[in-house]
């Protein structure tokens, strides 16, 4: 698999020299708006790409991820360091503003899959292909429980690691690796019925 | 697949054989190739959300001393006139005080934070320095409620108060009126994508049957008329959490517990906000939830820090207070000291106000408003 880094370390096995800058970025930036703003600039593609991967609407995550940084900025001044990267103290944020929004508005259909970046430099069959099977992986996590969409999401594409995923989701690290587990499973008969490869 | 070796020992751990261990893994695999892929976004507006951002946190670390910049030319101005006034005097200080002698504070930092908080510990708070003579603000606008059934009253409202102070009434006044910015952040927040509008009084969005305006003293009014789903009618507390979700959603902070009246059609969630002890009687959020436990209306008012513009040492009393509103018609046998909220052209004001009870001319029971101030 391609190792594709969007922003600060979310996991780690040791106290890297990154992560001391991230904890010293968040500290500034409960005085300093500049501070804030680079926390920003470093976190932005992560939040957006999450909550754009659980709506399937532009316009509802660009709405969503600003509530994130807005709730983000609103309490920063109560963010404590407890061992967790301050991604999954976002990711928390954002996934809580996800239920937040369902919950206050009804029911709609669901939303169109947005059309996901392919690399230029590939043969035009190739890149259908490509962009097919992804969209066939998207709807599939769409159809997973909230729970299972967050842990395949945060592991995936967050690049996190299982048990600041479950510090994220308030959950225990067993209860994240069957989350996992399970809605792997579910993805396999999904993506399997949908024929595309 | 080092990258994802976590994955790959789960799956080895409870896949129940190895052909579905190589499919979970050849699933996680094809997972990861298509989440892996970045997710476009419309760069302006990140740099837009960037920049709202960043003027929010200015304005929430802004220290309390520069906060005066912002309130427009009109404070400063006002500022030095107080200080022209304090010149003047000292340079002519009379031997005895004046029965109406005002008593100045000096402004004190506000605490940061979003919400109605009092940042002062109130009535008991010592001036920081030596007292000066003001006048009452030249825009505070008269404080006159309509008389209020009893049975209206809320148990919020009705709940003990703080004692009346002995030394003098204060008069408050919010430090942060909203911006266009917040609105729009507000309406984001709500789901609203369409464009907002300045009106005469603020600024408004509306988008299929929902509707949203906010005034430039901070109140908030929201409106769904869209149809409810059907469905078996939610109970007084879902009602309440979904009155609160909205608000929270809305970042509009309420601090204290709800009054919910059931109605024909729903229930409305009513927040009564304390000030030192005392409820502000005519700025109510109320949040109307219909029976699908859907939020169909709502007023509420935008988070504001609250300040102590002056303590008035002559003021009216309680015994005054009940002479007054006798005067008016009825009978009163006691009264609170109470805040009300009044808008004036560039602040505004939480008013100390007496509510006194008792029975109007025709004998029903009333909750009569009478100002603490003298004019």
């Amino acid at each position: 698999m391609r190792c594709r880094r969007e922003g600060p370390p979310t996991h780690r096995t040791e106290l890297s020299q990154e992560y001391i800058d991230e904890q010293r970025l968040v500290e500034q930036a409960k005085g300093d708006p500049e501070a804030f703003g680079k926390l920003y600039d470093l976190h932005f593609e992560r939040i957006y790409a999450y909550i754009h991967r659980k709506t399937g609407d532009r316009q509802t995550a660009e709405d969503l991820t600003a509530d994130t940084f807005m709730k983000a900025l609103a309490n920063i001044q109560g963010y404590r360091y407890t061992g967790q990267p301050f991604a999954a103290w976002l990711y928390r944020i954002a996934s809580n503003v996800v239920i937040d929004y369902y919950r206050v508005r009804r029911p709609t259909l669901p939303l169109e899959e947005g059309l996901p970046l392919v690399a230029t430099q590939v043969a035009p069959e190739e890149a259908a292909m490509t962009l097919d099977d992804q969209q066939a992986v998207a709807r599939a996590v769409r159809t997973l429980s909230p729970d299972q969409q967050d842990v395949i999401l945060m592991r995936f594409a967050g690049d996190m690691k299982l048990k600041d995923i479950a510090a994220a989701l308030g959950k225990t690290e067993g209860a994240v690796k069957a989350l996992l587990f399970r809605a792997l499973g579910t993805l396999r008969h999904k993506l399997s019925e949908s024929g595309v490869r | 697949m080092s990258r994802y070796a976590d994955v790959t020992e789960l799956i080895a751990e409870r896949a129940a054989d190895p052909a579905e261990r190589m499919a979970l893994e050849a699933t996680a695999a094809r997972v990861a190739r298509a989440l892996e892929r970045p997710v476009p976004y419309r760069p302006e507006f990140r740099a837009e959300l960037r920049s709202d951002l960043l003027q929010a946190a200015r304005r929430l670390r802004r220290p309390w001393y520069r906060r005066m910049t912002v309130l427009g030319p009109s404070v400063a101005a006002a500022a030095a006139v107080a200080a022209l006034a304090l010149g003047l005097h000292l340079w002519q200080a009379p031997s005895v005080p004046a029965p109406e002698q005002i008593v100045q504070q000096t402004p004190r930092p506000e605490a940061p934070g979003l919400g109605l908080e009092a940042p002062e510990t109130g009535d008991t708070a010592p001036p920081s320095q030596e007292p000066y003579l003001v006048a009452l603000p030249s825009d505070l606008p008269t404080a006159d409620l309509a008389d209020e059934p009893q049975s209206a009253l809320t148990p919020a409202l009705m709940a003990p108060v703080a004692a009346a102070p002995t030394e003098g009434v204060q008069l408050k006044r919010l430090t942060a009126r909203p911006s266009e910015a917040d609105f729009r952040a507000m309406a984001r927040r709500l789901g609203f994508r369409g464009q907002s509008r300045r009106t005469a009084q603020g600024w408004v969005v509306a988008e299929d049957d929902r509707t949203l305006s906010m005034t430039t003293d901070g109140t908030v009014r929201y409106e769904d008329l869209s149809e409810s789903p059907d469905g078996p009618p939610v109970s007084e507390q879902a009602a309440g959490q979904a009155a609160r979700r909205f608000l929270d959603q809305a970042l509009l902070p309420v601090h204290s517990q709800p009054d919910i009246r059931t109605d024909a059609d729903g229930y409305t969630v009513v927040y009564t906000e304390h000030v030192d002890g005392r409820p502000v009687v005519n700025a109510r959020t109320e949040i109307g939830v219909d029976l699908s436990g859907t939020v169909v209306r709502a007023t509420a008012y935008v988070a504001s820090g609250v300040t102590t513009h002056a303590t008035y040492t002559d003021y009216v009393t309680e015994q005054e207070a009940l002479s007054l509103a006798e005067e008016r018609g009825g009978s009163f046998q006691r009264g609170d000291l109470v805040w009300v909220r009044s808008v004036a052209e560039e602040t505004v004001y939480l008013q100390p106000v007496w509510r006194v009870l008792g029975t109007d001319a025709e004998g029903t029971p009333v909750a009569r408003y009478v100002p603490a101030l003298k004019p």
